[in-house]
């Protein structure tokens, strides 16, 4: 029998013979190893839900909105900045006759309709919207030109809203939207999204921003979007529509973002809170591997005895360095195991409703993590129990 | 074998404490000799036996076994040389309480480097049977009785086939017809093995076994 072999069958001994304790001890490493892996997981899933999103919007967009927005500052930098004005509207239209300039307004409402009432989101633009968002009409039509400039009360209906406030074909019918009545004249099919929380494009109702304006007494938008016409065009119309906005605002004012700006941007600023929340995590790895040391100092202490049998038949220091060490490994990897695999069974649970993937970079920092701690938080009893005097352990009661 | 130069022992239990276990000891134990060495409680003969088992170190003096100087290696050398040479027997049998009879017995192999594990077994199968416990093989040691557990133990002793068998009280903690039967079984190990024998014993009628007799008085050798 090689040595190893020899550790390994002694540490799987001990941990079954001590069950209860051994599974208490893991049970630190266990919900380190844990909350790491399925943050790691939600981190990795939020990167895939970012990016399926922006997959979902048309292609070639810019995105103006107030503020500034810097990976580094982060998103409290949003605040504030420029409000975007009607005129701001006719500028970038005269001024991008090459591109798609469509608006947006987003206001807080009810809808009711004689089925039900909701509270909702109600979002005022152009009927380029459709373009920009690649937005489809299930039943009925977006929008037109016209009902734009007049600002006719209609209204397009995202596919979840729709089901919810209307048994039949909505079609035609009437809803009120904060007790102004709007006529419903499409309903758009479902584009998904809005697993964090948030609303999805299916739960908003879409209006020519004239119409929303009806609503408030506020004549601002929150963004615009632009859509160039290729994906060459996209550096110039973005510097087009710079040029254009830093007649009326400061340069701190606002921001353009190209999608992929904007991709990189977001994901930075998850990736930077993720981060923080995994080192959040990583604290109860530390602590779990205090247990370890803990019930290894204990261990020690309790099989003295059979330290100094050990020594007296021939065991080395090394050798009984070797074993308690292993047993602290063994101890750190099967919590951690079950820690993994906790985490797997989690992510697939939560996979329905949001893309949380367990990488296997992942699974091999935790073991690698879970190594480490098993080494360093149980060099420190072993080496006590490898140093211990044989004379003094065979006389141990 | 084994030989004690001018060795002392020296305890510091505190600064300004010093006890003496052993002062100034010179022994010479040759191959196959069976020697006890007697004292009453404290006269030293544990430490003199630890010292001689190579567990302990002396404060003063020289330790050779088959004439390499054993008070000077490092604990690598004189741990393996414990494990080829050495077989330790003791009062309290030390069994250990989580392994099998058989896993108690080829454990001093185990840290034997470059040992062969099929063989080691059947030697260790071998002395269970010749003690008349092979049955027990796969049985705890607390499933057995006090002479099967000291039976159990001199297998252990014995299974890295080593040249010294040290033996501390063996019969202390067995009835008078047990106690016998080991020590018939010590001697006829040492008659038909050709072992070293070294019996650490306060008890004279056990000691008469021996051919040789050491009188341990305070640290001090009173007679040999």
């Amino acid at each position: 029998m090689n040595a190893l072999q020899f550790y390994l069958q002694e540490a799987l001994r001990d941990l079954w013979i001590n069950k209860g304790r051994s599974f208490l001890t893991s049970l630190g490493i266990i919900i380190g190893v844990y909350s790491v892996i399925l943050l790691l997981s939600l981190g990795e899933g939020l990167k895939i839900y970012i990016q399926q999103q922006f997959d979902s919007l048309g292609s070639n967009l810019i995105f103006v909105i107030p503020g500034k927005l810097e990976g580094s500052s982060g998103p409290d930098s949003m605040a504030g900045g420029a409000k975007f004005t009607d005129h701001d509207y006719r500028q970038l239209q005269l001024g991008l006759p090459e591109a798609v300039v469509v608006p947006a307004v987003i206001k807080s409402v009810t809808a009711s309709s004689r089925k039900d009432q909701v509270a909702t989101s109600l979002m005022g633009s152009n009927q380029n919207l459709s373009l920009v968002y690649n937005m489809l009409p299930d039943e009925g039509r977006f929008f037109s030109k016209s009902e734009e400039l007049t600002g006719r009360k209609v209204v397009v209906m995202g596919s979840k809203i729709a089901e919810e406030l209307f048994n039949s074909s909505p079609i035609g019918q009437t809803l009120d939207i904060n007790d102004l009545k709007f006529k419903v004249i499409g309903v758009l099919q479902s584009k998904g999204g809005g697993g964090l929380g948030g609303p999805s494009f299916d739960d908003y109702l879409y209006t020519p921003y004239k119409a929303l304006y009806l609503l408030t007494n506020e004549r601002t938008f929150y963004a615009f979007y632009i859509k160039a016409n290729s994906a060459e065009d996209i550096e110039l119309t973005q510097a087009k529509a710079e040029r254009i906005l830093l007649k009326n605002y400061k340069e701190e004012d606002f921001s353009l973002n190209t999608q992929e700006e904007l991709l990189t941007t977001i994901s930075g600023i998850f990736n930077m809170v993720n981060g923080v929340l995994v080192g959040i995590a990583a604290i109860s790895l530390l602590v779990g591997g205090i247990g370890i040391t803990n019930i290894m100092y204990v261990t020690v202490t309790e099989r003295t005895k059979e330290i100094g049998i050990r020594r007296a038949i021939g065991a080395q220091e090394n050798n009984i360095l070797f074993q308690f060490l292993t047993l602290s490994l063994l101890l750190t990897f099967v919590g951690g195991l079950l820690g993994i695999v906790l985490a797997y069974l989690t992510s697939l649970a939560i996979y329905p409703f949001f893309p949380a993937t367990i990488t296997i970079e992942a699974v091999i920092v935790a073991f690698v993590v879970c190594g480490f701690i098993g080494v360093i938080f149980g060099v420190f009893p072993a080496r006590k129990a490898a140093k211990l005097s044989p004379v003094e352990a065979i006389r141990y009661e | 074998m084994i030989r004690l130069h001018k060795v002392s022992k020296i305890y510091r239990p505190s600064k300004d404490v010093k006890v003496t276990a052993l002062d100034n000891i010179s022994i010479e134990i040759k191959p196959n000799e069976f020697v006890a060495i007697l004292g009453k409680s404290g006269s030293g003969k544990s430490t003199l036996m630890y010292i001689l088992g190579l567990l302990e170190k002396p404060s003063i003096g020289e330790v050779y076994i088959n004439n390499k100087l054993a008070s000077q290696m490092d604990d690598r050398k004189i741990s393996s040389l414990r494990n080829e040479t050495i077989g330790f027997i003791f009062q309290q049998f030390n069994l250990i309480p989580k392994l099998s009879i058989i896993q108690n017995i080829v454990l001093p192999a185990v840290y034997r480097p470059g040992n062969q594990h099929q063989k080691v077994l059947e030697y260790g199968q071998y002395l269970l049977s010749r003690f008349g416990i092979m049955d027990k093989q796969n049985a705890f040691p607390n499933q057995l009785s006090g002479g099967q557990q000291q039976r159990v133990a001199i297998a252990r002793a014995l299974v890295n086939k080593p040249e010294i068998i040290i033996a501390d009280e063996p019969t202390g903690n067995l009835d008078t017809k047990t106690g016998v039967q080991i020590m018939d079984l010590l001697g006829e190990i040492h008659r038909q093995e050709k072992k070293t024998i070294i019996l650490v014993t306060h008890d004279q009628q056990i000691a008469r076994r021996a051919k040789r007799q050491l009188f341990l008085e305070d640290g001090c050798l009173i007679k040999q």
